[in-house]
């Protein structure tokens, strides 16, 4: 959230609900909302760190609002972020490990596919119906939400396909008169 | 209750070049009234083969196939062409139309040849026609339609005659994503309204629209998958694998 926070600044000055109301809006509802401590919180880092100031602004009949101004190392911060290619997803290992010593452990193999096969599939179920409902409530489109339930989507045929592959080397290494 | 379709032992051999190849080495299956099941496997794994045979198309070389009861493999050609007429609708890769006739005449003329009269067929062509959302191009040639507008035409076609069961093969094979998802949207709601559907394909994401997944490989099913209704934990699943850092 800190490098967003920071590039949402980049046209000027923003307070702290502000900052939370468009990244839930660039983000649509595929996205859980953004949490308004969190907001706060990073942003208190971000000015402890000399990538920010705060600016206090009188406001009638109310204590005054923090606005959050960008400093130069902040603004060269947020370039040196769009400027780095971000590196590839994490390959989530826990399934890896469970299946390489899935035999070793007692468990049956095949069951332990089964299972995260199914997990998939109902994953897969739950992004098409979120994905035909943001459809239905939004023809003309719906910001970034489309591309990340389709990035989810795509990560998990990705997924169903490697258990293809430790379904094929489950049979390659069955010991004779079955595992 | 009975199934709507329900077929078991199901074997089918091609023979090319002088060599017999089991495309599909003893299949079961069952799809009850108002379900969406989804028959998923790579190319090569005898889906395809399935859903000819539960269609009609073809003949198994060993099982059973009913629809609704009633056995159709041991049924000559022209039985069988009868009852794809008005049991069976069924959408295919390609969408397959009349390329000479109308987007109209393309829904109307199934019912026409199922026999229904001139006026049940105008009438059911005008409701699909609105329903599918192709009213503005009803005198429109297909070869005109983008491959979304010609999928549609052929659901219409597939639902004319109010067939038991709708019988789909990669149906949104030759379509961009949002085609696809148009395609999917106007699947999911059929079924909504209790028509029955037997969905194949390659790609899981499509299979997750149904109720139910079967599994094929090499010629025989691998196994079942039951999917529950409702969106679930996704929005969790979204903010894990775009693991958003503070």
């Amino acid at each position: 959230m800190r490098n967003a926070l920071l590039a949402l600044l980049v046209r000027g000055p923003s307070h702290g609900y502000e900052l939370k109301s468009r990244l839930d809006r660039a983000f649509g509802q595929a996205w859980p909302p953004v949490n308004i401590g969190q907001v706060y919180t990073t942003l208190q880092r971000l000015e402890r760190d000399g990538l920010v100031k705060g600016i206090d602004v009188p406001q009638t009949g109310r204590p005054p609002r923090t606005d959050y101004e960008l400093t130069g190392t902040g603004a060269e911060e947020v370039k040196a972020w769009y400027a780095t290619p971000s590196e590839p997803q994490r390959v989530r290992d826990d399934f890896v490990m469970k299946a390489a010593i899935a035999r070793e452990a007692g468990e049956d193999p095949w069951a332990l596919l089964a299972r995260q096969r199914g997990l998939y599939m109902q994953t897969l179920a739950g992004l098409g119906r979120l994905a035909a409902g943001r459809r239905a409530a939004n023809p003309q489109g719906d910001g970034v939400a489309p591309l990340v339930v389709e990035g989810a989507a795509l990560h998990l045929q990705a997924d169903l396909k490697w258990l293809e592959l430790f379904e094929e080397w489950l049979t390659r290494t069955q010991a004779p008169g079955g595992a | 209750m009975t199934a709507i379709i329900s077929a078991t032992g199901l074997v089918k051999n091609f023979n090319t070049g002088g060599e017999s190849v089991g495309a599909l080495r003893g299949v079961d299956i069952e799809v009850q009234q108002g379900e969406f099941v989804s028959v998923m496997g790579p190319s090569g794994c005898g889906k395809s083969t399935l859903l000819h045979l539960l269609g009609g198309l073809d003949r198994p070389d060993a099982g059973e196939v009913r629809l609704q009861g009633a056995r159709i493999d041991t049924l000559g050609e022209s039985a069988r062409a009868r009852l794809r007429r008005t049991g069976i609708g069924f959408m295919f890769q390609f969408f397959n139309l009349i390329p000479n006739l109308s987007v109209a005449d393309n829904i109307e003329v199934p019912a026409l040849v199922a026999g229904m009269s001139r006026r049940d067929a105008r009438k059911r062509r005008e409701e699909l026609l609105g329903q599918l959302g192709l009213e503005d191009r009803a005198g429109a040639a297909p070869a005109s339609l983008s491959g979304g507008q010609q999928q549609r035409v052929a659901l219409a076609r597939a639902l004319v005659n109010r067939p038991a069961l709708l019988l789909a093969d990669e149906p949104t094979g030759n379509l961009d994503s949002t085609a696809s998802a148009g395609v999917l949207d106007l699947l999911t709601a059929c079924n909504r309204d209790g028509q029955a559907i037997v969905l194949v394909t390659h790609d899981a994401r499509i299979a997750a629209s149904g109720s139910r997944v079967l599994r094929m490989k090499d010629g025989r099913t691998a196994g079942e998958t039951r999917l529950n209704k409702g969106i679930g934990p996704v929005t969790d699943v979204i903010a894990r694998l775009f693991a958003v850092e503070a």
